[in-house]
């Protein structure tokens, strides 16, 4: 394989495309385990291959600038994919114990870490600094979701509503989709990196826009025991409309 | 922590070549204890901004120069400076090693000492002991000062050079690509000597090799077609560059 910044980045932009297929596959019902794992399996080699070949990279092209901060971000964005594909498997393994319908919070959070997986690789593909930030200003919203299915597991758990095992699994599935928002943040800081040099991690300030506000106190306002999904589509329309005007 | 003190500066320094313009308008400060780096494609005028440093550029017939040099606040281009004693005060260290093919390894180190006139035995013999020492070339050469200084390996003649130039104790070290002509080991070597060099002196090196930059200096300036481009802290400009054209030498895009 060439050893290029080029290379480098057709294997992290497969690699991702890899991880966004692990996570679609967790949650089809009709998809078998073993089509995820095959995925797996092939994360889990281009991350070996990616560390190897940015190692070579950096030995032997010695990059500075751009190129070396570009390198030393794939080293963490391949890290982050492969944690995508293992979270994939943890959400597919509970998904076995529970009845996703029972939990709109779920899908809602499975659309928008899908997304944020998503608009993360765009704009590491297309050195996109504007949809890294909207990427990383959406981990609050993921955050705020999955603290909204420990409630409800609570709440339907005190009126003996579901099983504890069931509750449970679906607890550690909102975890799981808040690691994966975790790391699509993580890349997109990367990206921001890349592009300006900046690092930009463990600042709480970055975080914080009255869009998102809006946004959090629209999801609140929603009861969180509700039998039908979370019409995120519509809230987004209606903040894209509200900040235009 | 108290800020270092500027020990050499360039003011809008021009260099000319008759009537053509090698040096356009630099303006750099550089510190004491400081290692120095300018960088920058061939033809860029870098060598002959440092040579400018010192008044060597000058001996070139036709060469010329416009604007300041400033040693401890004194421009070095007025009329009622010695040359002589600019270069005794701003040494320099040449792409080959040039001892004196003449002259032992001893004679080599001392030889500015007695220029200046000192006789005193036992002082040329402290200072090339602490000179060499400083080096890094004493226990290699300690038993035989009295050998031509060409019998010396390409690593260690480069030495012996840096240890002829520290012997007259100038403030400001210059550098003109001082390991183009060694190898990878000799090369270590000479950049370790720098870092040590830096303890006492101002170090400012020309080199085509932007990793050593890197490794070794504290600031470095980039050059283009006689103009400075950028100039700032080495981990600036190898990891963050501000300016496009940086940026792409760096990266080997451009140069």
């Amino acid at each position: 394989m060439e050893i290029s910044i080029d290379s480098l980045k057709q294997n992290i932009v497969k690699m991702g495309m890899l991880a966004e297929k692990a996570i679609q596959l967790a949650f089809d019902k009709s998809a078998k385990s073993s089509q995820l794992y095959e995925i797996e399996d092939q994360i889990n080699s281009f991350h070996r291959v990616n560390d190897d070949l940015c190692l070579k990279y950096m030995a032997l092209k010695h990059p500075m600038g751009p190129d070396l901060r570009f390198a030393i971000a794939c080293v963490k964005i391949n890290g982050d994919l492969e944690r995508i594909g293992d979270q994939a498997i943890n959400i597919k393994r509970a998904l076995t114990m529970v009845q996703e319908a029972k939990f709109p919070q779920i899908h809602t959070m499975k659309e928008e870490v899908g997304r944020m997986v998503k608009e993360c690789l765009d704009s590491f593909i297309h050195r996109d600094t504007k949809m890294a930030t909207s990427v990383i200003h959406n981990d609050r919203v993921v955050n705020d979701l999955q603290r909204s299915v420990i409630k409800m597991f609570l709440k339907k758990g005190q009126k003996e509503e579901i099983e504890l095992e069931e509750g449970f699994q679906v607890t550690k599935i909102a975890k799981c989709l808040e690691r994966i928002g975790d790391l699509a943040t993580n890349i997109s800081e990367d990206v921001i990196f890349i592009v300006s040099g900046s690092d930009i991690r463990h600042n709480p300030e970055i975080k914080k826009t009255s869009q998102i506000d809006e946004k959090l106190r629209l999801i609140q306002q929603l009861p969180s025991d509700q039998n039908q999904k979370i019409d995120m589509e519509n809230i987004t329309k209606f903040l894209k409309k509200t900040t235009e005007n | 922590m108290e800020e270092a003190k500027t020990i050499l500066s360039t003011k809008n320094l021009e260099c000319f070549f008759g009537d053509f313009q090698a040096v356009k308008g630099i303006s750099i400060d550089y510190k004491e204890k400081s290692i120095n780096a300018i960088i920058g494609p061939s033809g860029c005028g870098k060598s002959t901004y440092l040579r400018s440093l010192n008044r060597i550029h000058e001996e070139i017939p036709g060469a010329y120069n416009k604007g300041e040099v400033n040693l401890l606040g004194k421009n070095i281009y007025e009329k009622d400076v010695d040359p002589v004693l600019i270069r005794r005060n701003i040494g320099m260290v040449f792409q080959k090693p040039n001892p004196f093919p003449s002259l032992s390894i001893f004679d080599n180190v001392v030889i500015g000492l007695k220029l200046q006139g000192v006789k005193n035995k036992s002082l040329l013999q402290e200072k090339a002991e602490h000179s060499l020492r400083k080096a890094a070339l004493w226990d290699e050469v300690k038993d035989k000062l009295n050998k031509p200084g060409t019998s010396l390996s390409g690593g260690q003649q480069q030495r012996l050079c840096i240890a002829r130039t520290i012997a007259v104790d100038p403030p400001v070290i210059l550098m003109d690509e001082p390991t183009s002509a060694l190898d990878p080991i000799a090369t270590a070597s000479i950049e370790e000597l720098m870092m040590e060099l830096k303890k006492e002196f101002c170090v400012i090196i020309v080199t085509h090799n932007m990793q050593q930059a890197a490794r070794v200096a504290d600031n470095t300036a980039f050059f283009v077609l006689g103009e400075l481009i950028e100039q700032g802290a080495s981990e600036q400009i190898f990891t963050n560059p501000k300016q496009k054209k940086t940026e792409d030498y760096i990266t080997g895009r451009f140069g």
